[in-house]
């Protein structure tokens, strides 16, 4: 009884599961998105690499039934439904993720995601690339210049964006901010908007420690149209935090290792071997002693 | 007296021209026959190391030219010091795992180990009968207080300064103390030849990457430290298709996940998820932190799909 009950509770769950997945919508100004470039035999041999290394764990090599049995199921990149995606579509897919879909904005570049599209395109026989214009993947045209200023005190970075051509401030520019650390970029603030005079107030956290100096590694990136970032900025700042340098195996004593062992312990521990020796020998010795007066008495 | 003293003198400076030339054809002829060895060597397919002419060390080895990669003696000394500065922590979000076991499987084929042998194995847990069943992954913990360290009486496993225990299979007996005093179980025992002994019974045995795996040794997990050496996430948490895995540098207080490649707060991740270690009351700070099994990504697989045999 109370089994059955678990198992409807169970089943029930697994309904509601189900049923949240509601169809993957991409928003209309995405959809559109265009490849920047010109797929090819290289773009697709690079897509294939990437594919092998971040896909097939759960999409299954593409044609084969082979993809991970998770509920929603993994698409097969070569079926219909997968295939009727437009290439912005996949674009915003990729980038975005969505439940067991994890999001590769941070782990894949944008040419990277776009040499994976043009891989599984080779499924579709009837599939014909429009190539998007070359300065769409880009929200602020032109090349941008930008400076960093740190104030200690306050704790807050301020950053200037610019044009190169004309040196005028660029006003809605998506900026964040990222700390480089052993196995990545950790991002340390919101994304925020530049002002009218291209300038944007970062706040800077008062305890992420530094290295030994307190030196920190920071960068500056700003938001392309098409959902990656390009970086502006990448310089090293000093704060007052600097790394704690605790040594692991200072302050313990692990007796397996004689370098580690206190002074203590090992004159105490040869002293108790040293006496468990003279013990021995002393009675040794007696027993010499005892022998020798029996043999002298019996002569 | 001068007539006795120059045939003496004579002797002297013949003997001495005697040796001289002796010498140099002894060491000429030394000299033929270590590079005949050699070349015996080349031809009969035996290892070699030569120097090129842009200082780099190589191996030939059956008319091929390797990369030498360094001899047990460099990896033993090299993988005796922590890297400075560093202190690596491991963080498993136990909502993500849905048991796909490609943590294992690049475990298993990167140290050369069999089916049955894990460095890291998912566990089914329940911990009581109304709560919720979960798959949890577990690798030595890497404990700062490594009772496994304390046991060993002959210094093969040790602790190093930037967090990992580490194995010496070189020095290691095979008393399985360690084994007997680890509460994770977090260490296996080689009873019979390794995975592949013969392929990699010549390479050089790597102590950070415990390869080649000897019979009649304990073998365990290592962090990768062989990849933590080169700046890339362990074997495990970067073959993870569900993002349950983060790893990093305590002192940057902050952690990578091996999925997606965000990077995010340790002390936040841990202070926002509740975050726990196992056996904390045993006093042994290990360096793994769980976040609870919290709004899991799926439902627990029905009994027939439970992969039982997997789950030691």
């Amino acid at each position: 009884m109370k089994s059955s009950f678990i198992l409807i509770v169970v089943i029930s769950l697994f309904g509601t599961f189900v049923k949240a997945q509601t169809p993957w919508v991409v928003p209309d100004d995405k959809k559109g998105l265009l490849a920047p470039i010109k797929f090819s035999d290289d773009t697709r041999k690079l897509g294939l690499e990437i594919y092998n290394k971040t896909c097939v764990s759960c999409h299954g090599h593409p044609g084969q039934p082979d993809q991970a049995k998770l509920v929603p199921p993994p698409a097969d990149p070569a079926s219909k439904v997968y295939q009727q995606n437009l290439d912005g579509e996949l674009f915003y897919k990729i980038t975005e993720g969505r439940g067991l879909m994890p999001s590769f904005k941070k782990m894949l570049k944008s040419e990277e995601i776009w040499n994976i599209i043009s891989y599984v395109r080779t499924f579709n026989k009837e599939y014909v690339q429009k190539v998007g214009a070359s300065d769409s993947s880009s929200g602020v045209k032109g090349k941008v210049t930008a400076k960093l200023n740190y104030t200690v005190k306050n704790n807050k970075i301020e950053v200037k964006v610019i044009q190169q051509i004309n040196k005028m401030p660029i006003n809605g520019a998506k900026l964040s901010l990222y700390a480089k650390r052993n196995f990545g970029w950790l991002p340390l603030d919101e994304i925020r908007s530049s002002n009218s005079l291209g300038i944007i107030t970062f706040n800077y956290p008062n305890d992420l420690p530094g290295d030994k100096d307190g030196n920190v590694n920071v960068k500056i990136n700003m938001a392309n149209a098409d959902g990656t970032e390009q970086t502006i900025i990448d310089t090293i700042i000093k704060t007052e935090v600097k790394r704690s340098q605790y040594n692991l195996l200072d302050n313990r004593t692990m007796w397996n290792v004689r370098s580690m062992a206190p002074i203590w312990l090992v004159l105490s521990y040869c002293g108790a071997v040293l006496a468990a020796w003279g013990v021995i020998f002393y009675i040794i010795w007696i027993l010499l002693r005892i022998r020798k007066s029996g043999s002298e008495t019996s002569n | 007296m001068e007539d006795n003293k120059d045939p003496k003198e004579n002797k002297r400076r013949e003997f001495l021209k005697t040796l001289g030339i002796i010498g140099a054809a002894g060491a000429s002829g030394a000299m033929a026959l270590y590079f005949g060895q050699q070349f015996e060597k080349i031809k009969a397919g035996k290892k070699v190391r030569l120097l090129t002419v842009d200082n780099k060390v190589v191996e030939f080895e059956n008319g091929e030219l390797k990369e030498f990669k360094g001899t047990t003696e460099d990896f033993i000394a090299r993988g005796r010091e922590g890297l400075p500065g560093k202190s690596w922590v491991m963080v498993i979000d136990l909502a993500k795992c849905r048991n796909a076991r490609k943590c294992i499987s690049a475990c298993q084929s990167a140290h050369h180990l069999r089916p049955e042998q894990y460095h890291i194995n998912t566990l089914q847990m329940q911990d009581s009968e109304l709560t919720s069943p979960y798959f949890m992954p577990k690798p030595c913990q890497h404990c700062d207080n490594p009772p496994c360290v304390s046991v060993c009486p002959v210094d093969a496993t040790f602790k190093r300064t930037d967090g990992p225990v580490l194995i010496d299979n070189e020095r290691c007996i095979g008393c399985r103390f360690c084994i007997a005093a680890c509460p994770y179980s977090a260490r296996i025992f080689n009873w019979f030849d390794p995975k592949d002994a013969e392929k990699f019974a010549n390479d050089p045995y790597d102590i950070e990457l415990n390869v080649p795996q000897k019979r009649g040794t304990v073998s365990k997990c290592l962090f990768s430290a062989d990849r933590l050496r080169n700046d890339e996430l362990p074997y495990c948490v970067s073959n993870c298709p569900n993002g349950v895995y983060y790893f990093g540098d305590k002192n940057d207080d902050a952690v990578t996940n091996g999925t997606t490649k965000e990077t995010v707060r340790l002390s936040t991740l841990l202070k926002d998820n509740a975050a726990y270690r196992l056996m904390e009351e045993l006093g042994q700070e290990p360096r793994v932190y769980y976040l609870p099994p919290k709004d899991r990504l799926f439902p627990f697989p029905e009994q027939e799909n439970k992969n039982e045999d997997n789950h030691v």
